[in-house]
């Protein structure tokens, strides 16, 4: 049997760690909503686990963790995205943000294309600030495909890119400069 | 002295003559002046309710014949009934016509030609609504044809084809404003694109292609 040649970009699928117990814990965002989630799956942002693992080293009862660049919606999202990944090794997703093609799993693949493109840029821009790279990785991959096979006016109009003439010229510089 | 006096009677005769003259001559010179002032009575309002010359003429002719012949009045009320009749016949259109023999035929042919019209509309609005009625109660076959293809075509297509369709939908509707993402992003996403779509991405704007120069991308071959 021949290996296959996609074999190598995929990521290894995370092996199962020994299973602890589950710690549910509050998330509050940035318009009142309160959801729960589990703190494996909070891990898989930076930001949140640098928060964590603060209030661990003082011993303080951690009740709930306040997101305030994250509305309700796009935070539901980012928890339901680590909640599936939350088995998943932070480091894989580390070191596959340098590489050109990023292999998107099914599952993320039909979690990213069902949602318009409006709230995946929400999705993106939350899971910047909370430093999800894996998140940010597969975002960044289905954008590049809904570019595919577009001409300039097309991505303009998908990008929202302005016309040359409606833009304002800040500088005398052409095109030659 | 008889001569003298003969002279004298021939005068006194030849004045009184003058005097009869001078008296006959007096109403000719009234009558003149009457004439003269016709003109002035012309523009008095009189009892015709026309303005026209015409129906003023009998006026004229009869100031004119009870000038000059007071005694023939009966003859002048007879042309003067005479002028009036032919002045209403000269006025009134309708009265110029003689009697048309084929008057009658020509109404009759014109009140024939009104009920055919008619009769023709109303038989138009009855096939119009006769119409409107069959459409409502039996709709056309071509119409039953179309809904059950098209009900068929949409069973005929799976879920997945469905689903597939509507997150198209939902991606085309919806715009992507990549440029107001953080920088690091953006070089990402640009990263992740093939060769051709930075092309065409960097003739998008004069940021675009700034960009896509930022990445500093190799192009080898094409």
């Amino acid at each position: 049997m021949a290996p296959k040649k996609n074999s190598a970009k995929r990521p290894q699928p995370s092996t199962p760690k020994p299973s602890a117990p589950a710690r549910i814990v509050k998330v509050q965002s940035s318009d009142g909503h309160i959801l729960q989630a589990d703190v494996r799956a909070l891990l898989l942002s930076s930001t949140l686990a640098a928060t964590i693992k603060g209030y661990d080293d003082e011993n303080k009862p951690l009740e709930k963790l306040e997101v305030n660049n994250v509305v309700g919606f796009t935070l539901k999202l980012v928890l339901e995205w680590c909640e599936k990944h939350k088995e998943d090794d932070p480091a894989i997703a580390q070191a596959e943000k340098d590489k050109k093609n990023i292999f998107i799993p099914s599952w993320d693949r039909h979690f990213l294309t069902k949602l318009p493109m409006g709230n995946l840029f929400d999705l993106i821009t939350a899971a910047y600030h909370l430093d999800i790279t894996g998140l940010i990785n597969y975002g960044c991959k289905t954008v590049a495909n809904s570019a595919k096979g577009k001409s300039t006016e097309e991505m303009r109009e998908l990008f929202g890119i302005p016309e040359p003439w409606e833009q304002p010229s800040t500088s005398t510089a052409t095109w030659d400069d | 002295m008889r001569k003298k006096r003969e002279k004298q009677l021939n005068k006194a005769k030849l004045g009184s003559k003058e005097g009869s003259k001078e008296s006959v001559k007096g109403p000719m010179v009234e009558k003149k002046k009457e004439t003269e002032l016709l003109p002035e009575d012309k523009t008095q309002p009189t009892t015709h309710s026309t303005d026209s010359l015409e129906f003023m003429m009998p006026e004229k002719t009869d100031l004119k014949m009870n000038k000059t012949q007071p005694l023939e009045d009966d003859k002048t009320k007879e042309s003067k009934e005479e002028i009036k009749g032919s002045s209403d016949e000269e006025l009134g259109e309708v009265q110029l016509v003689d009697h048309d023999p084929d008057a009658e035929m020509k109404k009759e042919a014109v009140k024939k030609q009104a009920r055919e019209v008619a009769h023709q509309k109303q038989l138009a609005e009855l096939m119009e609504k006769s119409l409107e009625r069959s459409e409502s109660m039996n709709p056309t076959p071509d119409d039953t044809m179309k809904n059950v293809s098209s009900i068929h075509n949409e069973s005929e297509l799976p879920e997945i084809q469905k689903k597939k369709r509507k997150d198209y939908e939902l991606m085309a509707n919806s715009k992507f404003p990549l440029l107001n993402l953080p920088p690091e992003i953006i070089d990402l996403a640009l990263k992740s694109m093939d060769r051709l779509e930075l092309i065409c991405y960097s003739f998008a704007s004069k940021k675009a292609a700034k960009q896509v120069k930022s990445l500093h991308v190799l192009v080898q071959c094409l």
